[in-house]
């Protein structure tokens, strides 16, 4: 091998520290996060994840209501997400055709990249009213026997309307994910399928399910995008301590808990280290996360290449 | 032909404009040259001739022991944070001050916990604050930060029941307020609201209350907890008093947060049935219907110039600003008197004693005897003007400025 010249040394060095930087960025922010939460495990212990109270005043902090609620809204949105995402992307692989398929795709793109300040301005104004009148009152009328509709939808801001619009504004990033999986099967088995006389739906079944890690996977980091999603989980999800199985109730996320209370935390003992170890909890399971489904759509890839 | 091969080359912009043919360089200069003219006159149209602060010759004439002070002080800018309560005000006196003197005044409206904390950490000239600075704060300075409640506002409580027409007031006491936010009262057809409202008690529905409140750390969560705890006659105890409390309505699931006087404002306005407490400067932007609340005196009232004055007469406001501040607000709310509303709480600028930066001084200086001649006479709707005595404490506190 030959041995690289001193300009390609000092070339490679010249790189180094800008693209360590992000990594560096990364592990520090992660060591700060857990630094700064030790404190309030040590003085508040297992209390502070089987409670659900927000007093500064008195210096009692309880996180139960705020993690359920992000992994209770993250969970919907990905529903929701999967349910709008999947035959849009079906939609623009199958049957659209050239301007037509560029136009949707770009409108697509042009929605994700939207700021998430008019997702929750337009949640909170027309979407909440609208779910509460259409979707979460005929709900409770008609099975008021199940848990999850047991209580009556009295203000429209609740866990269930977060969870819709945290979940419209993701379904361009799934949709994106899901239709580069897609495109990225080798046409012999589309060939395979018509060969062998299938008709358009049997050939896109058979294509789904080809698809389907991937597909999982995308849901997988979309849940993990939707855990951090902040302005529109403060506008509709009624920021209140409450926990209940009922998804039509008003309740907390992480990132609403942060986004409410960070600015006056110092003014109290304990209330920013309890912050911070409700960020820990939140970022440890987002990462987790989008590393499985980053590593899941890799491996996929390589295995359906022919 | 000569495009998509410079296109595929893509060579630099200076490359390609000299493979250019000469025509189409003419035209886009020209283009590019009407667009700039264009922009610049439409900016002059909508701008011009306003408030350039170093053009001496448009501003009205200044008295001459000033004049000289203010030329030197022109492109001086003071940076405060704080309060969101008192925002709209001090940006109305930053517009009429800078058109005066020339001296810039940014704000942040952050809250009053952040605010203190920016300005302890010398962030900013100076803070805003709900609250005064607690006694600990106070002793832990003392001497070096002087305060002065330059502002009175009221905390309004409003209500959306569509079935009650808008010139009809509903009446509420701080008893029926604290049941409500302890989740106690549960329907606004309930036996102790209708008691205190003969007149309407037939219109009130059957429908749950839900109660609104601030969901970040707020001046106003203060004064109206303060005002709870004070004349509820032990209904609402001294725990649930505070910045950030928590509600015991959450508990029902009938309780929703919002974030700053704009969040509850725009929940108030969205759910049915809801009640809250707002700054009176939102309540009247956004036309919500507010309630009247029974003083001490027993008299319901709802907030006007009137009854806000009325309450002042009694506030306890210390002579010096470097006292303690920490008693007044207890003296301002609930406070006796015929007419006197009871939900009163004064906004307070904090500032340092000593400043490192002489024009810096010398600029705090001339705004806080400018607010305490003329910036009076330019009250926003939804503020009120602090009696006499506080004046002359700007006065005092003007004075009181030294710079290193």
């Amino acid at each position: 091998m030959v041995k690289p010249s001193k300009r390609d040394k000092l070339f490679f060095l010249s790189l180094l520290p800008l693209s360590v930087s992000l990594l560096a960025i990364l592990i520090l922010s992660i060591i700060t996060i857990v630094l700064r939460s030790l404190d309030s495990f040590q003085h508040f212990g297992s209390q502070l994840i089987t409670s659900s109270v927000w007093n500064p005043e008195k210096e009692v902090y309880g996180l139960l209501a705020p993690i359920i609620g992000s992994l209770a809204t993250s969970a919907l949105a990905v529903l929701t997400a999967l349910v709008l995402s999947l035959p849009l992307s079906i939609m623009i692989a199958e049957y659209l055709r050239g301007f037509a398929k560029s136009v949707v795709s770009s409108v697509v793109e042009l929605m994700g990249g939207m700021p998430t300040i008019i997702y929750a301005v337009w949640a909170s104004q027309y979407l909440v009213p609208f779910l509460k009148q259409l979707v979460m009152e005929p709900l409770h009328r008609v099975l008021p026997f199940i848990p999850l509709f047991s209580c009556r939808p009295i203000a429209g801001f609740s866990i269930f309307a977060a969870g819709v619009a945290i979940g419209i504004s993701i379904v361009p990033y799934v949709t994106a994910l899901i239709l580069e999986a897609y495109q990225s099967i080798p046409m012999m088995y589309r060939e395979a399928c018509y060969g062998i006389g299938a008709t358009k739906y049997e050939t896109v079944r058979v294509m789904i399910s080809l698809a389907r890690p991937a597909i999982i996977a995308a849901l997988i980091l979309g849940f993990a995008r939707a855990l951090g999603e902040t302005t529109i989980a403060v506008a509709t999800v009624g920021n209140s301590m409450y926990l209940s199985s009922c998804l039509f109730a008003p309740g907390y996320t992480v990132s609403a808990l942060i986004a409410s209370q960070f600015a006056n935390a110092h003014l109290y003992q304990y209330a920013e280290t309890v912050l911070y170890s409700s960020i820990l909890v939140v970022v440890l399971i987002a990462i987790v996360l989008s590393f499985y489904g980053s590593t899941t759509i890799i491996k996929w890839r390589s295995r359906i290449i022919v | 032909m000569y495009w998509k091969d410079l296109y595929k080359l893509r060579l630099s912009l200076v490359t390609q404009v000299m493979y250019m043919r000469k025509n189409t360089v003419v035209v886009m200069l020209i283009t590019v040259a009407i667009v700039i003219i264009a922009t610049y006159s439409i900016l002059q149209i909508y701008y011009g001739g306003s408030k350039e602060p170093l053009t001496s010759a448009t501003q009205t004439p200044t008295p001459t022991t000033t004049t000289s002070i203010s030329i030197q002080l022109q492109g001086v800018v003071l940076q405060g944070a704080g309060a969101t309560f008192v925002y709209p005000q001090l940006s109305e006196w930053a517009k009429k001050f800078q058109e005066r003197y020339g001296i810039q005044i940014n704000y942040q409206s952050v809250g009053s916990g952040a605010g203190q904390s920016m300005f302890f950490q010398k962030v900013v000239d100076f803070g805003c604050s709900d609250p005064p600075l607690s006694r600990d704060t106070w002793l832990k300075y003392n001497g070096s930060v002087l305060q002065v409640p330059w502002l009175f506002g009221p905390v309004v409580v409003v209500y959306n029941i569509p079935e009650i027409p808008k010139d009809a007031v509903l009446r509420l006491d701080a008893i029926a307020i604290a049941k409500i936010y302890k989740g106690e009262i549960r329907y606004w057809n309930n036996e102790y609201i209708k008691s205190l409202n003969p007149d309407i008690a037939h219109l009130l529905p059957n429908k749950e209350i839900v109660a609104v409140y601030r969901s970040d750390s707020s001046g106003t969560t203060e004064l109206f907890t303060t005002f709870l705890y004070k004349a509820s006659n032990g209904v609402w105890t001294k725990d649930l008093v505070g910045k950030s409390v928590s509600w015991p309505v959450e508990a029902t699931g009938r309780g929703v947060g919002g974030k700053g006087n704009e969040g509850v404002t725009q929940n108030v306005m969205q759910i049915p049935y809801s009640i809250g407490y707002v700054e009176w400067s939102y309540a009247i932007k956004n036309n919500l219907s507010i309630a009247a609340i029974k003083n001490a005196a027993g008299n319901f009232v709802i907030p006007t110039r009137e009854t806000l004055e009325e309450a002042l007469k009694n506030a306890r406001i210390p002579t010096s600003p470097i006292d303690d501040f920490s008693g007044i607000v207890d003296s301002v709310i609930y406070a006796t008197g015929e007419k006197s509303y009871p939900i009163l709480g004064p906004t307070h600028i904090i500032l340092w004693r000593r400043y490192d930066d002489s024009k810096k001084a010398e600029a705090l200086k001339l705004f806080l005897k400018w607010v305490a001649e003329e910036g009076y006479n330019h009250i926003v709707e939804g503020y009120v003007a602090p009696p006499q005595s506080v004046k002359e404490l700007l006065i005092k506190a003007a004075n009181e400025i030294m710079s290193q």
